[in-house]
C-alpha cells in the first residue's frame, strides 16, 4: 500500500545515490510530495543491469538496477516533479523554486561536495542529508573509507544540514558491513545511504517525527581519502585482489 | 603497473583522487616501488653532493600581521605555540595547513595571524612544504588520524614527481627522511590491519 509523504520532497541530481534514494522509495511504496531534479550529465554505469544486496537478514535483499536514472524511477510511480535549470541548488533561480515548494521537509541528493549556502538555509526548508561516514568521528568527503579502515565496516549518518560540513543534529546512524564482490563507490555507498534513508522515513510515517539529537564527542573532518589507504580499507574488508596471481595462473 | 599518481605536477595541475581503482594488490606494490625508486635517486644526488656548499634558503620574516610558515611548522613540532596566531590549539594548527593544501594543494610562506592568507606572500619553498610533511608525519604520530598520512601521501605525490633536481641538498636528504617515515607509518597500518583481520 502506498504511503504518501506529506510534506517531503526529495531534491536529486543525476547521481548513483539518487537513483539508489528513488528506488529504494519505489520500493517502499512512499510517494514523495516533489522530486526537484538538478540538470547534469547522467552518471553512467556499464555493469549488470540488477545487483542484489542483502543489507540485513530481516528483510529480502535490495534489488538495486545502477543503469536505471532517478528521472526514470520517478516517471514510472508518476510522482510530481520539477526540473530545476542547472545543476547548482544555491543559484538564485533554484533558492526561489525550493522556497515555494509546499513540502517543509527535502531530502537532499544533490552534485557531490555542493555544500548548501545560507539563502538557501534562510528558506525555512529543513534539508535531510544521509552522510557517508559515522558523525561526528567521521565527517567530510569519503569519511565511510576512512570507517572502514579503522572500524572494518561502513558507518552512515542521517543528519539535517546547516552551514557546517556534517555537523547538523542527527537524525539516525549506523554502520553496515561491505559485502564481498559489490562496488563500494558505485553501489555499496549509495545503497546504504538508500536503506539509512527508508528507515527513517517509515519511523516519520510511523512516529509523526524524527528524532534528532545535537551531536557530540570527538570530531574529525577528512579530506577525500588517498588511495593507497582507500586500498588498504578495501584489503581490511577482505575486497582487494591480486592481479599477478592470476596472470601467473594463466601463464602455467 | 606503474604508480599513476607521480606522472604530473600536482602543484600546478590538481589530482582529485576521487573514485581511484586501488584494489589490486599490484596497486599498492607500485606505490612501494616508486617511493623506494625515489629513495634510491635521492640517495644518489646526496652522494654526489656531499661536501658541495649550497646558499641557505630564505624564509619569511614574521611582522605584526603575519607569521612565517617555518616558524608555525618548527613549532608545531616542537610541541610549542608560535607567537602571534590567534589560535592556542597545537591540532588547530596543523588541521588548518592540511586544510589549505588539501584545498588548495599549495601552502605560502606566511599567514595572517587568523591563518588566511596575505596577499603579495609567495608561495611555500620545496623545503617548507617537506617540512610540511614532516609535520604531518609528526600529526599521524601524535594523533593517531589517518588523516595527516593522506595528506601526506598526497604532498609526496607532488613531491616526487619533481626531478631530484630540483632539491637542495639539503632537502633532498629531508625528503628522503620523508619518504622513509611516510613508507614506515604505511607498513605499521598495513601490520595492523593483517593483525585484525587474522584475529
Amino acid at each position: 500500500m502506498i504511503r504518501k509523504l506529506d510534506g517531503i520532497g526529495i531534491i536529486a541530481a543525476p547521481t548513483f545515490r539518487s537513483r539508489a534514494y528513488l528506488q529504494m522509495l519505489e520500493r517502499l511504496e512512499l510517494r514523495p510530495d516533489v522530486v526537484v531534479h538538478l540538470s547534469a550529465p547522467e552518471d553512467t554505469w556499464t555493469g549488470d543491469d540488477h545487483v542484489e544486496l542483502a543489507l540485513n537478514p530481516q528483510s529480502p535483499p535490495f534489488i538495486f538496477q545502477p543503469g536505471r536514472t532517478a528521472r526514470a524511477t520517478a516517471a514510472a510511480n508518476d510522482w510530481n516533479t520539477l526540473e530545476l535549470d542547472g545543476k547548482d541548488i544555491n543559484a538564485p533561480a533554484a533558492v526561489t523554486a525550493i522556497a515555494s515548494l509546499r513540502s517543509s521537509v527535502l531530502v537532499y541528493s544533490g552534485m557531490p561536495k555542493a555544500l548548501l549556502r545560507q539563502p538557501l538555509l534562510d528558506t525555512g526548508k529543513r534539508f535531510l542529508h544521509v552522510h557517508g561516514g559515522y558523525v561526528p568521528a567521521y565527517r567530510g568527503a569519503t569519511g565511510f573509507y576512512y570507517g572502514l579502515l579503522e572500524q572494518g565496516k561502513l558507518g552512515v549518518s542521517a543528519i539535517w544540514l546547516d552551514e557546517g560540513v556534517d555537523t547538523g543534529p542527527i537524525i539516525a546512524r549506523d554502520w553496515y558491513s561491505p559485502i564481498n564482490g559489490i562496488d563500494i563507490d558505485l553501489i555499496m555507498d549509495p545503497v546504504i545511504r538508500a536503506d539509512m534513508l527508508g528507515h527513517i522515513l517509515q519511523y516519520y510515517l510511523d512516529f509523526g517525527a524524527f528524532p534528532s539529537t545535537p551531536q557530540s564527542g570527538p570530531s574529525e573532518n577528512f579530506f577525500i581519502i588517498h588511495p593507497v589507504l582507500k586500498h588498504l580499507a578495501l584489503r581490511r574488508a577482505g575486497l582487494v585482489f591480486d592481479s599477478t596471481v592470476k596472470h601467473a595462473e594463466n601463464q602455467s | 603497473m606503474n604508480y599513476p599518481y607521480v606522472h604530473r605536477n600536482i602543484f600546478s595541475e590538481p589530482e582529485t583522487y576521487e573514485f581511484s581503482e586501488c584494489r589490486d594488490l599490484d596497486f599498492f606494490r607500485s606505490w612501494q616501488a616508486s617511493r623506494k625508486s625515489k629513495l634510491s635517486a635521492l640517495g644518489e644526488l646526496s652522494s654526489i653532493r656531499n661536501g658541495v656548499a649550497e646558499a641557505a634558503e630564505g624564509t619569511w620574516n614574521s611582522s605584526e600581521n603575519s607569521v612565517s610558515l617555518t616558524l608555525i611548522i618548527t613549532a608545531f613540532r616542537d610541541s610549542k605555540m608560535p607567537d602571534g596566531l590567534d589560535t592556542t590549539d597545537s591540532k588547530a594548527i596543523i588541521d588548518s595547513l592540511a586544510q589549505k593544501f588539501e584545498i588548495f594543494r599549495r601552502l605560502f610562506k606566511a599567514y595572517r595571524p587568523n591563518f588566511r592568507r596575505q596577499a603579495d606572500v609567495p608561495e611555500a619553498s620545496l623545503g617548507e612544504y617537506i617540512a610540511f610533511g614532516h609535520a604531518l608525519a609528526d600529526a599521524m604520530e601524535r594523533y593517531g588520524s589517518p588523516k595527516y598520512l593522506s595528506t601526506l601521501l598526497k604532498l609526496l605525490d607532488a613531491l616526487c614527481y619533481l626531478p631530484t633536481s630540483a632539491f637542495t641538498g639539503r632537502d633532498s636528504e629531508l625528503l628522503a627522511d620523508l619518504i622513509a617515515r611516510e613508507l614506515q607509518l604505511v607498513t605499521k597500518l598495513e601490520a595492523s590491519i593483517e593483525h585484525d583481520t587474522k584475529t
